[in-house]
């Protein structure tokens, strides 16, 4: 419908996936201008390429593979992700202690904390697992490594945000 | 598999691995329920199993908490901006892409049409020939049968003339002439016999012939 320059199927995709992929992009980027740059770029992508779309994998995971080198692109341009894990530790100390009204919301500041501080690739796995709810395959599929590398990838994604979790203080506990 | 620090606490059969995706229900039908099945025994991803529903959880949390900006208006008119410029439009002319079975039959009738158009040029079978022979061909003019000289009766009609000539198997190789002589030429293996026998039945078709001679030379 979309490849025949339908502006209601194209507002229906935008209902259904704009808001995924804003936040998938939030997330890896960490802030909200360039998630929104790369939300919009991936809309148009979509408009201008449907016609390329052959159906060979569901439209989600076509729109997701736009986005994931979308902001493949963006971290390029920018310095690494990484933070340091000694100063997670430190920052994490600074924060206020468990029977404080605040320890939810300080918890989730340090869950985000946490994720802010893997890798990409670890970030990727993570949010389309948890967050997307794609398959093993279709994850595979938009990050274009075998299965396998998938299941690995996540079971390291999970140990490492454990470990800083419980640098944190908070020993793994979301 | 031997525990080290790397795997330590993993589940010995690798089942952990799937766990993920046996929460977020995406896994095969059997792998599903071989990873149900196998939660019930095993306490490592019993574990792990409860560790991986806090952590989705607190992603979920964290996730939902950002604000999304509705930017449906502006894509819009970035769109219409991109399709008002002259490629836009351009563009707007290309077709849009057929479904499957649509493109299959428009790429069979672009074959067939170049394939006839192939064979009508190449014309291996000489069906030209084979199938509309005029009275007057060339492949006849270069032979080597006998010629007549036939003149027809006034107001006999061409359908009539012709009917005459295929008659005697003869072809047309001059005229009319503007006396009205047609030269007809007949088959090269005709005898002397077979020749006077033609121009008798020629002579006493009377009323549409009017004379009828070997040409000489």
């Amino acid at each position: 419908m979309i490849a025949a320059g339908d502006h209601q199927a194209f507002r229906e995709i935008y209902d259904r996936y704009y808001k995924r992929i804003y936040l998938y992009s939030y997330r890896l980027l960490g802030e909200g201008e360039g998630a929104k740059e790369v939300a919009n770029e991936v809309m148009l992508e979509i408009w201008r390429g449907a016609k390329r779309f052959r159906g060979e994998s569901k439209p989600s995971t076509w729109m997701f593979g736009i986005a994931v080198n979308k902001v493949r692109k963006k971290i390029k341009g920018k310095l690494p992700p990484y933070e340091d894990l000694e100063s997670v530790g430190e920052e994490a100390g600074e924060r206020s202690a468990p029977d404080t009204a605040t320890y939810q919301s300080e918890l989730r500041e340090r869950m985000r904390t946490a994720i802010n501080s893997l890798s990409r690739e670890h970030r990727e796995v993570l949010d389309m697992t948890y967050y997307q709810g794609l398959s093993i395959k279709e994850i595979a599929a938009i990050m274009g490594c075998p299965a396998n590398t998938v299941k690995t990838r996540m079971f390291y994604a999970r140990k490492r945000l454990g470990g800083i979790l419980q640098h944190m203080g908070i020993g793994g506990e979301a | 598999m031997k525990p080290n620090k790397d795997t330590a606490g993993r589940c010995p059969e690798g089942m952990d691995l799937l766990l993920p995706w046996y929460l977020n229900r995406t896994l095969e039908k059997t792998e599903h329920e071989t990873v149900k099945k196998h939660l019930r025994s095993c306490s490592i991803c019993q574990e792990e199993f409860a560790a991986i529903k806090r952590e989705q959880k607190g992603y979920q949390a964290i996730a939902e908490e950002v604000p999304v900006p509705q930017t449906f208006p502006h894509l819009m008119a970035e769109i219409e901006k991109r399709e008002r410029t002259i490629w836009g439009r351009i563009a707007a002319l290309i077709p849009r892409p057929q479904p499957t079975f649509a493109a299959a039959l428009i790429a069979t009738q672009f074959i067939v049409i170049v394939g006839l158009v192939g064979l009508l040029a190449l014309n291996p079978w000489g069906a030209g020939e084979r199938f509309y022979r005029t009275l007057s061909g060339p492949a006849a003019i270069e032979s080597n049968g006998p010629r007549l000289s036939i003149l027809f009766q006034d107001g006999v009609q061409e359908k009539t003339a012709r009917e005459v000539i295929l008659e005697i198997n003869g072809t047309i190789v001059r005229g009319p002439s503007p006396l009205g002589v047609y030269t007809v030429e007949l088959p090269s293996e005709m005898n002397p016999e077979e020749l006077q026998g033609v121009i008798a039945s020629l002579r006493h078709k009377g009323d549409i012939i009017r004379f009828v001679e070997v040409e000489e030379g």
